[in-house]
């Protein structure tokens, strides 16, 4: 299982990606997983926050961020923590097995091969938003530390895949 | 993108492969 390694975690911030926070509050809208029978299905700490990947044209890849999280399995934190805390986020781009065969065969740019992971990034932490540090801390300088639980809602690429600008949409 | 760009690092997974382990070998590597 993945651990979180928060202490050596890389903190992203606004001059590395453009970030725009958006807060709501935690737990406003909450599922549960009940299943039939008394087991619960094991599930993995790795998970994505959106249905949604963004095309890479340059190298036939689609890109997105996925999170990881722990602390899900106690009865404790789950009361409010419900899908774990203390997030990490890295990005990953997934491409089609065979390409360049699909490319000659596929007249349509649709195959059948199965999507295989290409790249993947160091695991990395959003920055906490100023505005909850200075209430919490009653100080005026800019955190060094990130939430516990933060996610990205959404990601959008402007202009080129290589030299344009990426933003962010957080969740806190 | 550029800085993103550079921030993936092109992997090679195994079968049964654990995606956790190969962040942890790029963290290792970068």
């Amino acid at each position: 299982m993945l651990k979180n390694h928060r202490g050596s975690s890389d903190i992203i911030d606004k001059d590395e990606v453009e970030d725009h926070g958006v807060a709501v509050e935690a737990g406003a809208e909450s599922t549960t997983h009940h299943r039939l029978g008394s087991a619960r299905k094991p599930m993995s700490n790795i998970h994505g926050t959106n249905g949604y990947l963004v095309p890479l044209p340059s190298s036939s890849e689609l890109l997105w961020v996925l999170l990881t999280s722990t602390g899900r399995n106690t009865q404790r934190i789950q009361l409010y923590a419900l899908h774990g805390h203390h997030y990490t986020n890295a990005f990953f781009a997934i491409a089609r097995q065979q390409q360049q065969q699909q490319q000659s065969n596929s007249s349509d740019g649709i195959g059948k091969d199965p999507f295989i992971l290409k790249r993947i990034s160091n695991e990395f932490l959003f920055r906490a938003l100023l505005k909850l540090c200075q209430l919490e801390r009653r100080t005026h300088q800019a955190s060094n530390d990130g939430d516990i639980i933060k996610f990205a809602s959404g990601l959008d690429v402007h202009g080129s895949d290589i030299d344009g600008k990426s933003w962010f949409y957080r969740m806190v | 993108m550029e800085k993103l760009q550079k921030m993936l690092v092109e992997v090679e997974v195994q079968p049964g492969q654990e995606v956790a382990d190969l962040m942890r070998k790029i963290k290792s590597e970068v």
